[in-house]
């Protein structure tokens, strides 16, 4: 488990990150969301070992990596929001490169090489110059640098930024293998919607402060008291909207083609006993399910800004 | 195992023509040189053909060339090295791997010292001409390289730190320059306004210039130590001519040889420029 413990950065009076602490679970994609400078990049570069913190601590598995660098490089792979390469090398001797700076040994280096190229799907490119790769290869080719040393932390600085939408669909799938792999995955975005999708944790900074932490759902349960719930009967929809009208924490049903959209108030188990009620009555149902609702506005309302409508 | 940036920058460097073409250069500047003097003291010598003697002033002109053009080019090579890593956005990759920031410093040098040393090879079939004419010795050459690649490491580590202070890199490399400028010619100017001035003229420095005077205004001048060097090997009084000590031939005797006090202080002075500059890259600090 990775603890972040009342973590202070400041630049003279300017506080780029103040009296952070949270934890992230092994195993765990954790986004790190908020607007730009929030505070994000710094927080990694601290948790990378690229800055000093002015107060507070980082610890793995209960030990102080800002006080043990040779564990926190071991223990952690970074990937930072801009990176440059080398010119006049390839794809195999960039990694090589940096496999030699992480001291592995030779007889293991070309074995390496070629998984991590597998899996950021770059083995064909492998003798090809770094710099003639396009921007989306030069990023998938830095997340297979920043697993040479097998960490089991990666941060990753918006990883995202700036790809195609084919390019981010792959990184988001070579993200998913990772973390099947069991890697514990930080990483940042000032999109909130691109992260929700595969992140089983969010926290929200702003002003080098967490407003909120948590998965989507709980962060939508913490702002909007009303949750949206999206069920999709087989057959017997008026049945359905006569029971829901008699239920008295739901509010605003809209009956669409194929499902029934509504808000409801309450909790966990309110929302349990609804489904249980409904089935009591006979009534085939498709599907049950709690909408993540609109994530730009939940962003806006947590970061203090207001959605503009395009 | 070698360190992964020589390898890294040795790999890269001798895959483009720049290297090849700055080495033919420097080679083809040394050989006209060397043809220049052949002409003029066949043309100027009393005897027909070559006087064997000049072949000493011939390897003294070689070998000033050498250092002239090491003092441009290490702190050429190595005041961009760590900038021109912050400036193309590798500096934190590298810095966030398992080499000490000291392996990352002394990797830099050590590749700038690679190509340095790659040069001065590539100009020793030129030398051979000396050892044709005969005169001078291979260790005397062997010396003469040992001290050019001393006087290599401190401009080179000097070059490095200023790299690891200044985010630019023509920034650090214009402060090592004036720093280098400094050291051969400040400190000469400096003696000669110390001699005229403060002890009034050539003529009465034989009684009151001191040791301590000598030493601390060339302890580090590049110059003073080749020309000391060429001294203990050829037997000639430049550097007494040029300080002046030796105005009527009984002037200071040096105790230790300015060479071997400018190496000793360019081989601390190299020590501390690169602790520094890897404390500088430490991204902790």
């Amino acid at each position: 488990m990775l603890e972040v413990n009342n973590l202070v950065k400041s630049y003279g009076k300017v506080m780029a990150v103040n009296d952070l602490s949270f934890k992230i679970e092994k195993g765990s994609i954790f986004g790190f969301v908020g607007p730009n400078g929030a505070g994000k990049t710094t927080t990694m570069k601290i948790m990378a070992g690229l800055l000093r913190a002015t107060k507070g601590n980082i610890t793995i598995d209960g030990e102080d990596i800002t006080k043990n660098s040779a564990l926190l490089r071991e223990k952690i792979g970074y990937m930072p929001d801009f990176f440059g390469v080398y010119d006049n090398l390839k794809v195999s001797e960039y990694m090589d490169f940096y496999a030699s700076a992480y001291y592995i040994p030779l007889s293991e280096r070309k074995e390496l090489i070629d998984n991590l190229l597998g899996i950021v799907n770059l083995t064909e490119k492998k003798d090809i110059y770094v710099d003639s790769l396009s921007r989306g290869m030069k990023q998938k080719l830095c997340l297979a640098r920043s697993l040479i040393h097998d960490p089991e932390i990666l941060i990753l600085d918006e990883p995202a930024s700036g790809l195609d939408p084919r390019a981010r669909v792959e990184m988001k799938e070579a993200l998913k293998h990772l973390s099947h792999m069991g890697k514990t995955i930080i990483i940042s975005s000032h999109i909130l919607p691109e992260l929700a999708e595969i992140c089983t944790e969010i926290g929200i900074i702003d002003n080098g402060v967490m407003r909120a932490k948590g998965s989507v759902l709980q962060i939508m349960r913490m702002l909007s008291k009303k949750r949206i719930i999206s069920i999709s009967p087989l057959s017997g929809m008026e049945a359905l909207l006569n029971l829901l009208k008699e239920r008295p924490n739901i509010s605003n049903i809209i009956e669409n083609e194929d499902n029934v959209e509504i808000s409801f108030d309450g909790e966990d188990s309110e929302v349990a006993n609804l489904l249980t009620e409904i089935v009591k009555a006979e009534i085939p149902v498709l599907a049950f399910k709690e909408k993540a609702g609109d994530l730009e506005e939940i962003f806006m309302q947590i970061t203090g800004g207001e959605k503009k409508d395009a | 195992m070698l360190n992964p940036i020589l390898r890294r920058e040795v790999q890269t460097s001798l895959r483009t023509w720049k290297i090849f073409g700055a080495i033919s250069a420097y080679v083809g500047v040394i050989v006209f040189f060397t043809i220049v003097f052949i002409k003029t003291a066949i043309d100027g010598s009393m005897y027909s053909g070559f006087d064997p003697q000049s072949v000493i002033y011939l390897y003294a002109l070689l070998s000033g060339l050498q250092l002239g053009f090491i003092l441009i080019t290490a702190p050429a090579l190595t005041a961009g090295s760590i900038s021109g890593e912050r400036e193309r956005q590798t500096l934190d990759l590298l810095v966030i791997t398992r080499m000490s920031p000291f392996s990352i410093i002394f990797g830099k040098l050590l590749s700038s010292i690679g190509l340095i040393l790659l040069m001065i090879v590539a100009a020793m079939p030129v030398y051979a001409v000396l050892f044709y004419f005969g005169g001078v010795s291979i260790f005397y050459l062997f010396g003469m390289t040992m001290f050019m690649l001393v006087t290599a490491c401190m401009v080179g580590s000097m070059g490095l730190l200023f790299s690891t202070i200044y985010k630019r890199t023509m920034i650090s490399m214009v402060i090592v320059c004036l720093i280098i400028g400094i050291l051969v010619v400040g400190t000469l100017v400096g003696y000669l306004l110390y001699v005229n001035i403060y002890l009034h003229g050539y003529k009465q420095m034989n009684n009151y210039i001191s040791l301590p005077a000598i030493y601390g205004f060339f302890f580090l001048n590049p110059g003073a130590g080749f020309f000391s060097v060429i001294d203990a090997q050829l037997g000639t009084n430049l550097f007494d001519g040029i300080t002046m000590t030796n105005w009527y031939g009984k002037g200071l005797k040096l105790p230790v040889d300015m060479w071997i006090v400018n190496m000793v202080s360019d081989i601390l002075l190299s020590a501390l420029f690169l602790k520094l500059a890897s404390l500088k890259i430490n991204a902790r600090n």
